[in-house]
Formats: structure tokens, C-alpha cells, sequence
């Protein structure tokens, strides 16, 4: 490599071949946005040269060994309109040049990242969206899909839960899969990891683009149906000569709950336990009806709020350092993050520290690179969820210490209001330790070289590899145990019990493209690929579990001290193997048709079905760009493009093809024997769920780019679905997973980017708004069946997920009110055949007017979880240095149970839903009050509730310093900013959260921060 | 230059050669079902049947489907929606409660791993033709036991006899005299099969297919389609004759050894039930399901089902922290008290608990006290009574650990009585002051001075507790996870059922000479000669109480009842269970199929319903 060759890896010239030195200028300059910011990443390039340079996070730019002469000089970024600038390039000088690129909402011009490689925005046939690391930055958050919420039109990007480091569920166009994995496939530099990117840091990310239709995601074949999301990682930034810059960025902020759930105080606790023993004809005197301890806090009016007293504030920190930088052909970035997040709940907080490097080396012919990234992932559980759910349970007439027993002064009261059963939220929370530690290292390298002018080979190599340990300990007063790792009811008074286990999986990829591109006659361009991929997978887990441990300070960490438990151990290992071709033919810059074939063979099917084939066909058309179009000077750009194709979903478990015994253990006097009985059905016919996808999309621009967007219509066939059916017990087994039945989606996805105003005055305005719907229902069961009651499945009604804890089809009784007194003579019709309804008892429709409340006939649709519509809004303003953004974000349409518990059965509720029915307030709302622990019948279908609401995701406010400012304290730039996340939920529903359901409430982060580079 | 494209292309060449990935799929963890080829496959899939057992048995299913509802048990407090359903027959009582289904599935799993085993196991190599033989008569029994409870619970069902090879997502309803044919033939298989005695304890044997056979026999004889009433009758007897007369079972000489260890500190066994020694292995025990190796469960091996004997906790009234009495807090030797199920005020009239005036207290039948614990003693020091709570006690009298704290007493007891005793004493209400099982006696939880010994109704949270199940050998106090035997067969019902089937033959003195080897084993030692009885007193009728004095609890009432037909089910439930007595029907002699069998049938004909559901 005797020569220097300069970079041009970003840019759409990176293909040309080298210059040789030669005695010319250099170029050199900056180019920053209207409010003065300097923007990082643009690609420069410089009229006739085969080359150019990415500008560095100050914005700056050099260019050596330009020929003397005048050129024009060309900066590209993606979200940007193409600056130009004209310059005179003098030998052995430098010649300067300053540009502004303006903001576009347009992304048709720059490359996008697609499968296997990177193609002009302009020739894509698929359905692609792109966020930039500009956008995701706002958000400043752990998990990089969390910045992405309310981003993309389509994709529908939920938490599972509320507590520190809970995973994301994403959906691209809904939900296809029964019992299958809805999740996406995500793509790292190349590399196809398994689950997300929730261990990678935000700030590390280039650009997120979302795969959603068969053209774009075909190439992915077996593991494409749920899309894709490819995730480009930060490459150094080259300017061809010896430089390196550096970075901090911090932030600190609090998190408290944006809503609280209204608990009963004393008195109205009282007056409700009071009801319930008069609606059952009991005796009402307090003596009968409450413990010692709740007379005790009756009689000294001791009202305890144990939302208060458990939940404590959060916090959420961060901070990261970077450098990045070249040397001559070579170009670096590193960093090092550390996050910090303590949890609602005592015992919950997650942090990670990560380590990010990436180095990437170019040659005449031959280009190398490596990106790694360490992390190191520590997650507190603690009791979580539960803790929370036990103070909805536990008395407002229960303390937190026992003050009834001076022995115990100070010490958490394990029975807070007697009831054996309720627990004291603060102990549990203190008694129960669970840990997840992960250390994950993935890294992808790659080798390029280009054998021929326009013929290259490239090898893309991707280890991932991720060691888990989880630690759990329960303390002596805990209600719960280590459940994943043994079988033990309670642990009340009991010594501490614990448990550790650890899995290793090592995924690697290992991809060999030929790559070929070639323009004839100028106006024909090819670009050719082809594809041999091979995947392996090995997973191993183990566990233990001890109990009766003598020392509460070891933790897990000495299991042998205690009496030995449950020991287990598993593997399991798949692998794929890929052949992919692509061609993709534009015609005069303007027509262009993309077709792919994949082929994936996978471990998991049966011997004879292990190949599976997935083409697609795209196409699309610059309208805008035909002479005919200048006709109408509104439309700036625009572009048609539509595609079909086929893809599949991987969620077949490795092993399921064969079928399987399961132990099971008995005893004979004082002999422990193992036995095998049938645990599942061999199926050798046991395939990929398919789905066909069609799209049909818009892009344009209109008023010179002030306006622009895209439109998006698709339907989706998803057949050979993979089920986990039912079976009737006869059948000999509960459930077997098969091919059988078929679902459709259908939606339409509109965003809208505009910029009302662009330059008044320093003052500027983006607003994007994104809208989106999606419908989803079976067409088809097994065996042509019309209905599947067990699992909730109905020909033409949306999809449920026997999976899920939650249901997301609601067919059950229908709730009407409450019986009341007026009802009495109807009530009796009830009653003579057979039911025993009273005055005060809930009431469900009867359907078929018999007179009987009975399964078969009686139950009805009542909703579903999915949204009718999914929008956002967001804005940005600047105004000089001054920039504040912020994004809303709303469902509606939509059914959920409402899990706030509400039982009114005398036991585990304090929530202060007051309007229940007793004689003097006949409401329908809820029903009567009851004793003895046992809801009234169907008093849970009164739980189906609206979800409609708009939430604020987002408020950020920022400052950036003048340059001059910012040269002046030796910095390159200097940015403060302060974000409010998640203030706001607008809601009639009386629980936390209406979108995230379940554990601890949902959090308001404050938090103020500051960037600066040096 | 040329380096690096000669090592780029040897990078290519390995990536190409190490991609030779291997697509062939190798279980490692997990055994795939050609074991059931090798020698141990068949006793593995026997064992696996019999650990499935414990899918059903010893589980809160059977408190719905074989005990409450019935003349004698009814549903306490804490029964929770699903027992109350079956108790009240009332309007939650559908084909989607959970019990229905917790018994129709374990049972249908378990009779597909009988069918490999009985398909399979012929060719079964490796193994001696005696160990071939007893596991098939195993299977064989086992299958006639799953479907003797389908077919009891639900009437007409699926009779699989096969393994099933695919999916099947079809099925009929067979006449439940076909299953009854089938049952039977099993148990002649498994009769010329089973060895007298299993090395194993918990195996089947020769003696347990005869038991179950003669059961089988004595119940078809009530249904219409019995090929011969007194034919029947004569089979049920003459197995029942069999099973006594070989030999191999002996009736345990002390009732209530059955259950419990000999506590000195407790010679009238009024208190809970010790089992610290107990293993279960008695020679009156002809079949049992095992939890645990010598009757201790342990949690710390166990398999993903997680089944243990949750019996121990359904029976006990609450006795801690129930501002009534004081000195007894929860323990591990009184155990959990989950307040499933209470006896009806019939249950508490059948014992003959005392000779003569109860005031005497002469005890004649010892299986009372072995049966219930009504003796509640203080674990606590310096604990006293407030006024409140026991007016007619003994105001201010300290209890001491070892001091009797609190006892029922089956009569009532007059107001003397009870101020001589520093402890409650808890007597029947009458019963007009419960028409509503859920209302809480006033003042103070007894009913005052009154000598109306027979009312027999207890508060439904409060009440003496049956402490067969009662097991102290577990973890710890709170633990639900039991190991004690769950008793299926014992010699003791062997003789009811010859008393049974002699009524049912007209030969009452059989009758009374069986029922009189029960009485003399439960009689007083000072009453051995002179608690018997003669066949003009020999009574369907009074069958059916003795059962419940030898067997009370032991989850066999729901059929005793419903075995003579439904004019017998109807009368004694409307007579005797005041929950269930309203809303009793004649529908309600078979269970509703379970929804999900009927929703899961989408191939053919629908499943069918079973009338009135």
C-alpha cells in the first residue's frame, strides 16, 4: 500500500478507482446548518473527482490532491437539501468554502442502507424508512427503540413493562403471527443478531433504517416477515489527514410516576368493608369485621398510603466520551458510555457500561473493517411489579413497622394488617434481590476487494456472543421464590432461598457476496449480487437452587450452604445456510426494477422440508423527474414504487419437528423413579409460516420540498401459519404446532414532513406527522373450522396471542350494569332456570333471550387490543442558537382489561373506585361489595376498557453555543439542553398506563444534560 | 499487494469451506419417543402414568368433583367460586369451570401413555416375561381407573383405545356401557396379570384391579344398561370375597394408625394428626398415590409439573388468629387452614360418637376422634380469653403451652359447663340462624346455653377439622406441599362394598357380618363386644352412613351418592346439604363436559353437551 489513497467510504462515489498522487490544491471548509451547528457526516464531494471526504463532528472537511482549476464543490447529508458551492482550487493552496445545507423533509436523494449493501434512495423499490442519529438524539434514552417511538409510520414500538431495562416489543404493519414471534429481524452492520438492540447505545448508532415491505425485506427470506430493522453503527470521519476529535456528552435527571392510582384512605375503607358485610347479611360491627391491627389503626385513626410510602424517586444518569478521527487511510471511532437508571421500587436500577470501536482501513482495491462493541449490562429486579401489585392488595389500615409489638420496633411488620396473605410492599421489596448480569461482545468484520472494475467480493464475518447470569434471593419474610429455578411455595418465616443460572449462546454469521455494477450505454445501470451465507447457533444454559441458606449476606453466592435443589441443564443448537441473488436494473436514472430469490435452509425443519425459497419483485418510477412533470411546478419530486414478494418467519423452535417424551417423576415407597410420557406430536411436516406482501407506495415533494412525505398501502397474506392448537384432550395431548390457517393485514401509512417555516428572521420550523392503520384478521383455520373457541380464534375477527399473559381478543359475556331493584321481576325469569342472581350482582347481555347465561350462545366480541389508528406529531423550532422539538403520540380505538385490581370482595383492594352499588347508590358501574375472598360471577367483564389517549413522549429544549463562543472555551461546539420525557398521558382510564400495561407506573423523566466537542 | 489478494482469497476459500454448515438436527437435551422402543420404555411410560395420577389425585379438583355438593360435605368460606359451583349447583356451575377440565385432561394424557404401553409393550424386549406381565396388568388397571372416573363424573365419553400416532382434532361419545365394557375387560387383563404383591410400594397388584373391579361391578349394577343387576351384585361380591380372603390385607387394629403416629401427650387423639414416623405403607392400603419417597415430599426434586398432595390444607377450619380463641397460631403440626369444605350438619349426626347420654362421655365409635381433630392446645404462654370474645368462660383465666385452648363439642353444653373451663368451647348452631351460609354468628361466635346437641351446624369458617390428610412432615408451616399417600383403595371399603352388594342381593346378614368387622375394629376397647349390628337393621340407608363413618373425607361421597340412581343423589342432597338443596337436578347426576373439549372438537360432528348444560 505504497500509496495514500483518500477516502470515500460514505459516499456514493466509493466504487471509483484510485487517483494517483499528482501536485494540486487541497479544499477545505465547514458545513454547518442555518442555525449555525456544525453537521457532522456529510458526504463532500468535489466536481470530476472520483472521491471526497465525510465532514467531522465540528463540521470540517479537507480534500487533498484536487487539480488545480475551478470546481464545485457538493455536500450531501442525509435530511438535507445538496449544498453547492463553487471554488478555485490553486496548486499547493487551500482553497476554503463555507456551506449551509438548509434542512429538506425529503430523503430522496441520499444512499439508504439496504440488505447487503447500500443503494441510492432514489432507485429503491421497497418500502424504506430512515431516522438519523439527528433525531434519535433527542430522546435521550438506554435502549435506541425507545428514541425511535412515534418515528416511523407503521411501526408500533411499545415497552413491555415500566421497570428499569424492560425489553421493547416492536411491531412493523401489525401483527401476522398467531403464535410465532411478531418481533422483527434486527441487522447490525450486517450482521443478523438474535432479540434487539437494547445492549447497544444510542449515541453509537449512524442511522436506523426500517425494512417494511417483501422488496426491501425478502433478501432476508426465512426471518423477514416481521421486517427488518438495519442498524448502521458510526464510522470514523475522514478527511485524509492525521486528526482526531473528542467528545462529551452527559446528562442526569429524575423520573417520578406521570400518574398514581387513587387508593381509599381509612374511612373509605372502612364504609366499603362495611357494604360488603351488609350486602351479605352480616354482622357490620367493626369488631367482626376487622383484625387486631386494623381496630388498632381504626381506633388511633392510622391511615397508612402505601403508594407513597413504597414508591421512591428515580433517577436516570449518563455519560460518554468519544473520539473519533483518521490517519491517512485509516479511520477510527471509539467510545465509552456509561448509564445509570434507579427504579420507582426500592431494589430496581439498571445500568450498562458499554465500549464501542470501530476502525475501517481502505486500499486501492482492498478495504478492511471491524466494528466491535462491549457491554456490560446490569439489571436489579428486585421484587418489581409484584411489589407494586401488593400495596394495591394491603390494607390502608396496615403500618409499614409494627407498632403493636414493641420487640419488633423498627422492623418491618411482615403482616401488615393481619391478613396472612397481604404483604408488606416495603419488606418484599427489601427481601428479594434478582440480578441479570449480561456481558455481550459483538463484533463484525468485513473484507472487501475489488477483482475487476465493478466486480468486488466481500466476506462479512459477525460473532455475537452474550453470557447471561441471572441471581435470585429471597429473604426470610418474602411471599415469592426463585420460580424459574426451583418449586417452593412462599418462603414466609421461612430461611432464604436462592438461585443462579447461566446461559451462553454464541450466534456467528458468516456472509460471502460477489457484488458487481456496471452502467452500459449509459443509461443502463446493473447492479448485481449474490449471496452464500451460512448462520450457527449454540445455546446452553444451567441452573441451581439451594434452600435453607444460613447466611443472608451470601446471596446466591454460596449455594452449598444450604440444602441442594433443582439442577438443570439444556442445549440446543441451530444453523441456516443461504444462497440470495439480486439484480437491480435502472433505466435512465429513472425506471427502475429490483428482483431477489433467497433460499434458506434451516436445522429446524424435517429432513425433506429444510429448504424453503422466498422471491420478490419491486419497481419504481421518478415521475418526477419526466419532462412532463416541469408542467406542474408545485411538485418538486416525486416518485411511485410498488413491490410484492414473499418472506417467512423463523419462530419454529429447534427440535420441534421431532416429536418428544417429557419426564415425569413419581415415587414408590422410598424410590424416586423417572418416567416418559408423549410430550409432543412428531411433525415432519412442520414448515415456515409464509406471508405475501404487497406494497404500494408514493414519495413525494411539493412547494420546492416544503412539503413532503410518503404514502404506503400494503396487504399482507400470512399462510401455513405456525400454530400452537388447542386440542381437545381425547386427541391424548393439549396442544401441537402446526401449518394450518392464514391471517391478512391491511393498512395505510402517511407521513408528512413539512417546513412552514424555513428562514424568517433566524427563526425555523419542522413539523413531521405520521398516521397510520393497520387491520389484521384470520381468514383461515384448520381443517376449514369457522372458529376456534379455546384459543379465541374467529374466521374474519383479529388475531389473539395465546401466548401473551394478556389476551388481545376479548370474547366473553357482555357486561350491561348491575341487577337492581327495578330488574327484580326479570331477574326472576334468570332465576327459575336455574340461576342464582340477587340485587346488586353484575349482569351480562343475554344474547339469545333463553333466560340462561350459558357459554355457547351468550358470548360476544367485546374488542381487541389493536388500535383503530396510531398518529404522531412532532416539531422542531430553532431560532439562532435555540432549538426545542417535541413529539405527541396517539392510539385509539382500542379495547384492554383493565388490571387495576378492583375486586370489592372484601380482600386484596384498596384502589378508591367508590361508585360500587349499594342500595342508596345503585350505580352500573360495579357492582355490590362482597366478603369471603370470592368475586361475584362475571363481575371481571366489567373490566373491558377504552384505551383511546395521546400521550407528550417528548419535550426537548437545547442551546447552542456560537462557534465563536465555543472556539473562544476551546471547544469545537458546546450544546446544553434540557428534555422532559414522557410528561403526559391524556387518559379517562383510572390505572397507570393504558399502552403499557402491568409493573411499575410509568415514569416522567426530567433531565437536563450537555454536549461539547473538543 | 499480491499478499493480500492471495490472502483474501484463502480468507474466501476457508469462509466457503467452514460453510459447509450441517442442517441435521441432534436432540441432546430431551429424549425423542424412540425410547419407548428400548427396554425401559415400558416401565417408563407406566411410571409416567402413574406420576400422572397425580394430575388429578390429591389435588383441589377432587374437593368439586368427588366431595362437596353431597349429603354430607359442603363447601366452607374459603372454597373459592369453582367449589361453591358444585356445592350449590348453582348458577356459575357451567361446562367452563376449571375442575371439569383438570379432570377430563390428566386423564386423557394419562390414557394415551397407557396406550403406548399396552400397543407397545408385547414387543417389548430386554426385559422377563414377569416384569412384562405385572407392567402391562399396571397399565391395564390404570386405564380402567382413568376411565371409571370419566365415565362415573361424565356418562357417555371417548373411548381411545389406541396411542395416538397425528393430530386428532375429532371425536364421538361412546356409550358409557361400552366404557363399563371395557373397564372391565382391563381389569380381568389386569387381574391374570397383576402379581398378589409389588416389590414397589405404590404398584398395582392383583388385589387392587379385584377391588376396582368389584367397585366397577357394584356401580354398573344400578345403571340401566347392566347386563344383570343381581348378576352384577353376585360379581361385585364375589371379587370383593376374593380380595378379603386372599390374605394379603389386613385391616389396621387402631382406626385412626391409619393416618397418624401415636402421640402420647394425645391418648383420646382429639388433636391433629402426628406424622413424624409415618410412611403410609399399611397392610389395609390395596392401591395408593405416592408424593414423596416415604410420605415426605421434597421440593427440591421435583419435576416441571410440581405436584404434591394438596389434601392436607382443604379440610381445616381456622383455628389461628380468628378472634374467637387464643394460644394458637398458625403451626405446622395444626396445618394450613384453606376452609375448603365443612361437614353438613348430617355428617356430624352419623357417628355414634357416644353410648348412651353424650353427657357420660362414653365413647363407642373411636373413628370420630380419628377422624376429626376437635382439640385445639395453646403453643403460646400467658394468653387469656377477653371477655369479648368467651363471656361464659372462665374470665381471666391464663393459658399456658400445653393448656387445651379451645375444643367443639357435637352437643350443646350449658352455661356451668363452660364457666368451669378457662378454654372455648364451641357447640352447633341451630340452624335457622344460617340461611345464609356466609353470615357470621353474634355475639361471639357459639351458640350460647343450650343443650340442642343434634343441630350440628358449625360456623362455615369455624369448625372441627378432618384430619386424615393433615401432614406436619412438610417444609414449613405455609408450605401447600405435601407428600402424605392419597389412599384409593384400602381393605376397610372392600368390606363396605360386600355390605353393599349383600343389600343389594337381599342377603342382610352377609350384610351385617361385614359391617360388623368394621364395627368392631372402630368400638371402644370397652365396647369391642357389644357395637354390633343385626341384618334386620341392614339398609341401603345405613350402608351409606357406615361408609361415611369409615371412609368420611376420603373423596369416595360423590359416588356413593350418586351410585343407587337419581332419585337416591336428588333426595339425600335436597335433605341433607343446605347449600345445594334449592338448586339440586336431575341433570346434575353427570357433569357438564368441559368447554374446551367441545370447543376444541373442529373436525366432524360437534362434541355433544350432556343434557341441561
Amino acid at each position: 500500500m505504497g500509496r495514500r489513497t483518500l477516502l470515500a467510504i460514505l459516499t456514493l462515489f466509493a466504487a471509483g478507482t484510485t487517483a494517483g498522487a499528482q501536485s494540486g490544491g487541497t479544499v477545505a471548509g465547514r458545513v454547518s446548518a442555518p442555525d449555525g451547528r456544525p453537521l457532522p457526516g456529510i458526504q463532500i464531494t468535489v466536481s470530476a473527482m472520483a472521491r471526497g471526504a465525510v465532514t467531522d463532528s465540528a463540521g470540517r472537511f479537507s480534500i487533498a490532491n484536487v487539480s488545480p482549476g475551478p470546481h464545485s464543490v457538493q455536500a450531501r447529508g442525509i435530511g438535507f437539501t445538496l449544498g453547492t458551492s463553487p471554488v478555485t482550487v490553486a496548486s499547493g493552496q487551500t482553497a476554503t468554502v463555507t456551506i449551509t445545507l438548509t434542512p429538506t423533509a425529503l430523503e430522496l436523494n441520499p444512499v439508504v442502507v439496504v440488505g447487503y449493501g447500500e443503494q441510492e434512495r432514489r432507485t429503491v423499490t421497497g418500502a424504506v424508512s430512515t431516522v438519523t442519529a439527528e433525531k434519535l438524539k433527542d430522546i435521550p434514552t438506554a435502549d435506541p427503540m425507545k428514541a425511535l417511538q412515534g418515528r416511523v409510520p407503521g411501526v408500533d414500538i411499545i415497552a413491555a413493562n415500566n421497570e428499569p431495562g424492560a425489553a421493547m416489543n416492536v411491531r412493523i404493519r401489525g401483527v401476522r403471527s398467531l403464535t410465532a414471534s411478531n418481533e422483527p429481524l434486527y441487522v447490525v452492520d450486517g450482521v443478523p443478531i438474535g432479540g434487539g438492540i437494547q445492549d447497544f447505545n444510542p449515541e453509537t448508532i449512524e442511522t436506523i433504517e426500517v425494512l417494511k415491505d417483501a422488496s426491501a425485506t425478502a433478501i432476508y427470506g426465512s426471518r423477514g416477515a416481521n421486517g427488518v430493522i438495519l442498524v448502521t453503527t458510526k464510522k470514523g470521519v475522514a478527511d485524509g489527514r492525521l486528526h482526531t476529535s473528542y467528545s462529551v456528552d452527559a446528562y442526569a435527571g429524575t423520573q417520578d410516576p406521570v400518574r398514581l392510582v387513587p387508593l381509599m384512605n381509612l374511612q373509605q375503607y372502612v364504609q366499603y368493608m362495611k357494604d360488603g358485610a351488609a350486602a351479605n347479611g352480616q354482622d357490620t360491627s367493626l369488631a367482626r369485621i376487622f383484625s387486631a391491627k386494623q381496630q388498632f389503626a381504626i381506633k388511633n385513626n392510622i391511615s397508612t398510603d402505601w403508594q407513597k410510602v413504597t414508591l421512591r424517586s428515580g433517577a436516570q444518569r449518563s455519560v460518554q466520551t468519544g473520539l473519533n478521527g483518521s490517519s491517512g487511510d485509516t479511520r477510527f471511532t471509539m467510545n465509552a458510555s456509561y448509564f445509570d437508571q434507579v427504579g420507582l421500587i426500592p431494589g430496581q436500577g439498571y445500568n450498562r457500561g458499554a465500549g464501542f470501536a470501530s476502525i475501517d482501513h481502505s486500499g486501492d482495491k482492498l478495504r478492511l473493517g471491524l466494528t466491535t462493541n462491549l457491554s456490560r449490562i446490569l439489571t436489579n429486579q428486585g421484587e418489581g411489579g409484584a411489589a407494586y401489585g401488593y400495596l394495591f392488595a394491603v390494607t390502608p389500615l396496615g403500618q409499614p413497622i409494627n407498632y403493636m409489638n414493641p420487640d419488633s420496633a423498627g422492623l418491618y411488620d411482615p403482616r401488615p394488617d393481619d391478613d396472612p396473605l397481604n404483604l408488606n410492599p416495603l419488606l418484599e421489596a427489601q427481601s428479594v434481590v434478582r440480578q441479570q448480569n449480561v456481558n455481550r461482545a459483538f463484533g463484525a468484520a468485513y473484507a472487501e476487494y475489488e477483482i475487476a472494475n465493478g466486480l468486488t467480493y466481500r466476506v462479512n464475518f459477525g460473532p455475537d456472543y452474550t453470557q447471561l447470569t441471572n441471581g435470585c434471593w429471597n429473604g426470610t419474610w418474602t411471599h415469592g421464590n426463585c420460580s424459574n429455578l426451583g418449586a417452593q411455595f412462599g418462603n414466609q418465616g421461612q430461611p432464604p432461598q436462592a438461585g443462579q443460572f447461566n446461559q451462553q449462546d454464541f450466534t456467528y454469521t458468516l456472509d460471502n457476496l460477489l457484488h458487481y455494477n456496471k452502467t452500459v450505454l449509459s443509461q443502463h445501470h446493473f447492479d448485481l449480487t449474490g449471496l452464500y451465507s451460512i448462520q450457527h447457533d449454540r445455546f446452553s444454559k444451567d441452573s441451581l437452587y439451594a434452600s435453607n441458606l444460613p447466611y443472608p449476606t451470601q446471596l446466591w453466592y454460596d449455594l452449598g450452604s444450604g440444602t441442594a435443589g433443582n439442577q438443570r441443564s439444556l442445549i440446543s443448537e441451530w444453523s441456516l445456510k443461504s444462497y440470495m441473488g439480486r439484480v437491480n436494473y435502472t433505466f435512465a436514472d429513472r425506471y427502475t426494477v429490483s428482483i431477489t430469490e433467497r433460499a434458506d435452509g434451516s436445522s429446524r425443519l424435517a429432513p425433506g422440508h429444510k429448504w424453503a425459497y422466498f422471491p420478490s419483485f419491486g419497481a419504481s418510477w421518478q415521475i418526477g423527474d419526466e419532462g412532463f412533470m416541469r408542467n406542474f411546478p408545485a411538485i418538486s419530486a416525486l416518485k411511485l414504487r410498488g413491490s410484492f414478494g414473499s418472506t417467512g418467519n423463523t419462530a419454529i423452535a429447534p427440535y420441534a419437528t421431532e416429536g418428544t417424551l417429557s419426564a415425569r417423576l413419581y415415587t414408590f415407597g422410598t424410590t424416586r423413579v423417572r418416567g416418559y410420557k408423549p410430550g409432543s406430536i412428531p411433525n415432519p411436516d412442520l414448515g415456515w409460516e409464509k406471508t405475501d406482501q404487497s406494497d404500494l407506495g408514493i414519495e413525494y415533494g411539493l412547494f420546492n420540498n416544503r412539503v413532503s412525505g410518503t404514502v404506503d398501502v400494503y396487504k399482507m397474506k400470512t399462510h401455513d401459519l405456525l400454530l400452537t392448537r388447542l386440542l381437545p384432550a381425547t386427541s391424548g395431548f393439549t396442544s401441537t404446532l402446526q401449518n394450518i390457517g392464514s391471517t391478512e393485514n391491511k393498512g395505510l401509512e402517511l407521513g408528512v414532513t413539512t417546513i412552514p417555516i424555513r428562514n424568517w428572521r433566524g427563526l425555523g420550523w419542522t413539523m413531521d406527522v405520521n398516521w397510520a392503520t393497520n387491520k389484521n384478521k384470520i381468514t383461515a383455520l384448520a381443517s376449514g373450522s369457522q372458529s376456534d373457541a379455546a384459543n379465541v380464534w374467529f374466521v374474519g375477527h383479529p388475531i389473539n396471542l395465546p401466548g401473551d399473559q394478556q389476551r388481545q381478543v376479548f370474547y366473553d359475556f357482555k357486561y350491561v350494569g348491575v341487577w337492581q331493584y327495578a330488574d327484580t321481576l326479570e331477574m326472576k325469569k334468570f332465576n327459575a332456570k336455574g340461576s342464582t342472581f340477587k340485587v346488586g350482582d353484575p349482569r351480562v347481555a343475554d344474547l339469545n333471550g333463553d333466560y340462561r347465561i350459558s357459554a355457547d350462545s351468550d358470548r360476544t366480541f367485546v374488542g381487541d387490543t389493536y388500535p383503530g389508528w396510531t398518529a404522531s406529531w412532532s416539531n422542531r423550532f430553532t431560532y439562532k442558537g435555540f432549538d426545542l422539538s417535541g413529539l405527541i403520540t396517539a392510539k385509539w380505538n382500542y379495547v384492554f382489561i383493565d388490571q387495576t385490581p378492583r375486586s370489592y370482595n372484601g380482600r386484596f383492594n384498596n384502589v378508591a373506585d367508590l361508585d360500587y352499588w349499594t342500595p342508596t347508590n345503585p350505580t352500573n358501574k360495579n357492582p355490590a361489595p362482597t366478603t369471603g375472598a370470592v368475586d361475584r360471577l362475571y363481575a371481571a367483564t366489567r373490566l373491558y376498557t377504552d384505551g383511546s389517549h395521546w400521550r407528550i413522549r417528548n419535550i426537548t429544549a437545547g442551546y447552542t453555543f456560537s462557534p465563536r463562543f465555543a472556539n473562544r472555551i476551546g471547544m469545537q461546539s458546546v450544546r446544553l439542553y434540557g428534555t422532559a420525557q414522557d410528561p403526559y398521558i391524556h387518559t379517562d382510564y383510572i390505572g397507570i398506563d393504558p399502552e403499557v400495561r402491568g409493573g411499575v407506573p410509568t415514569v416522567r423523566t426530567l433531565l437536563i444534560g450537555s454536549n461539547f466537542v473538543f | 499487494m499480491k499478499r493480500i489478494l492471495l490472502s483474501t482469497v484463502t480468507l474466501g476459500l476457508i469462509a466457503g469451506a467452514v460453510s459447509c454448515a450441517n442442517l441435521d438436527e441432534k436432540l441432546i437435551t430431551g429424549v425423542s419417543s424412540q425410547y419407548y422402543s428400548t427396554p425401559d420404555g415400558l416401565n417408563s411410560a407406566v411410571i409416567a402414568s402413574y406420576a400422572q395420577l397425580r394430575g388429578y389425585y390429591g389435588r383441589e379438583q377432587l374437593i368439586s368433583l368427588q366431595q362437596v355438593g353431597t349429603d354430607t360435605w359442603m363447601a366452607a368460606d374459603q372454597s373459592g367460586s369453582n367449589n361453591k359451583d358444585f356445592d350449590s349447583y348453582g348458577g356459575g356451575f357451567n361446562s367452563t369451570v376449571a375442575p371439569l377440565a383438570n379432570t377430563w385432561n390428566p386423564a386423557y394424557q394419562a390414557i394415551n401413555t397407557l396406550n403406548a404401553a399396552i400397543d407397545r409393550g408385547p414387543a417389548a424386549t430386554g426385559i422377563s416375561q414377569a416384569t412384562k406381565n405385572s407392567l402391562l396388568g399396571e397399565a391395564h388397571f390404570l386405564r380402567a381407573l382413568n376411565y371409571f372416573t370419566l365415565v362415573r363424573q361424565f356418562g357417555d365419553v371417548t373411548l381411545n383405545v389406541h396411542e395416538k400416532q397425528g393430530v386428532d382434532a375429532s371425536a364421538v361419545r361412546d356409550p358409557a356401557k361400552d366404557v363399563y365394557t371395557l373397564i372391565i375387560a382391563d381389569l380381568d387383563t389386569a387381574s391374570a396379570l397383576l402379581p398378589r404383591t409389588q416389590a414397589d410400594f405404590g404398584r398395582a397388584t392383583k388385589g387392587a384391579a379385584q377391588t376396582l373391579r368389584s367397585l366397577v361391578y357394584l356401580t354398573r349394577a344400578y345403571l340401566a344398561f347392566s347386563p344383570g343387576k343381581q348378576g352384577d351384585f353376585q360379581k361385585a361380591a364375589a371379587d370383593a370375597d376374593s380380595v378379603i380372603a386372599s390374605g394379603t390385607y389386613s385391616l389396621e387394629p387402631v382406626f385412626a394408625d391409619l393416618w397418624c403416629v401415636r402421640r402420647t401427650a394425645d391418648p383420646g387423639r382429639t388433636g391433629y394428626c402426628e406424622n413424624a414416623g409415618y410412611n403410609g405403607n399399611k397392610k389395609e392400603f390395596i392401591f395408593t398415590v405416592q408424593f414423596g419417597p416415604n410420605g415426605i415430599y421434597d421440593a427440591t426434586h421435583v419435576d416441571a409439573d410440581n405436584e404434591y398432595n394438596y389434601l392436607h390444607l382443604v379440610y381445616l377450619g381456622q383455628y389461628d388468629n380468628n378472634g374467637l380463641w387464643v394460644g394458637t397460631p398458625r403451626d405446622l403440626n395444626n396445618g394450613r387452614p384453606f376452609r375448603r369444605m365443612m361437614p353438613t350438619p348430617y355428617e356430624l349426626s352419623v357417628w355414634n360418637k357416644y353410648k348412651g347420654d353424650p353427657a357420660l362421655n362414653d365413647t363407642l365409635d373411636t373413628r370420630f376422634d380419628g377422624t376429626f381433630q376437635t382439640t385445639w392446645i395453646a403453643t403460646q404462654n400467658n394468653v387469656k380469653n377477653a371477655t369479648t370474645n368467651c363471656p361464659a368462660c372462665t374470665s381471666g383465666a391464663v393459658e399456658n403451652i400445653g393448656d387445651t385452648a379451645a375444643v367443639y363439642l357435637p352437643f350443646g353444653v350449658t352455661t356451668a359447663f363452660r364457666q368451669s373451663k378457662a378454654y372455648q368451647i364451641l357447640t352447633p348452631c341451630p340452624s335457622q340462624q344460617i340461611n345464609n351460609p356466609a353470615a357470621d354468628f353474634s355475639p361471639a361466635g357459639y351458640c350460647g346455653d343450650r343443650n340442642n346437641a343434634n343441630d350440628g351446624y358449625f360456623n362455615w369458617q369455624r369448625y372441627p377439622s378432618m384430619k386424615k390428610f393433615q401432614d406436619n412432615q412438610r417444609a414449613n408451616l405455609t408450605a401447600q406441599e405435601g407428600g402424605k399417600v392419597q389412599v384409593i383403595f384400602r381393605l376397610a371399603e372392600v368390606y363396605l362394598i360386600a355390605a353393599e352388594a349383600a343389600v343389594g342381593l337381599g342377603d342382610q346378614a352377609k350384610a351385617a357380618q361385614m359391617i360388623n368387622v368394621l364395627h368392631v375394629r372402630a368400638a371402644a376397647t370397652n365396647h369391642k363386644a357389644d357395637y354390633n349390628v343385626t341384618a334386620s337393621q341392614m339398609t341401603l340407608d345405613y350402608v351409606m352412613d357406615e361408609r361415611e363413618r369409615e371412609l368420611a373425607g376420603e373423596f369416595t361421597r360423590w359416588y356413593d351418592i350418586t351410585r343407587p340412581g337419581v332419585d337416591y343423589f336428588l333426595n339425600r342432597v335436597k335433605k341433607y346439604n343446605p347449600h345445594g338443596a334449592a338448586n339440586v337436578a336431575a341433570r346434575h347426576l353427570l357433569r357438564p363436559i368441559p368447554q374446551s373439549q367441545i370447543d376444541g372438537v373442529v373436525v366432524g360432528a360437534k362434541y355433544p353437551q350432556n343434557p341441561g348444560y
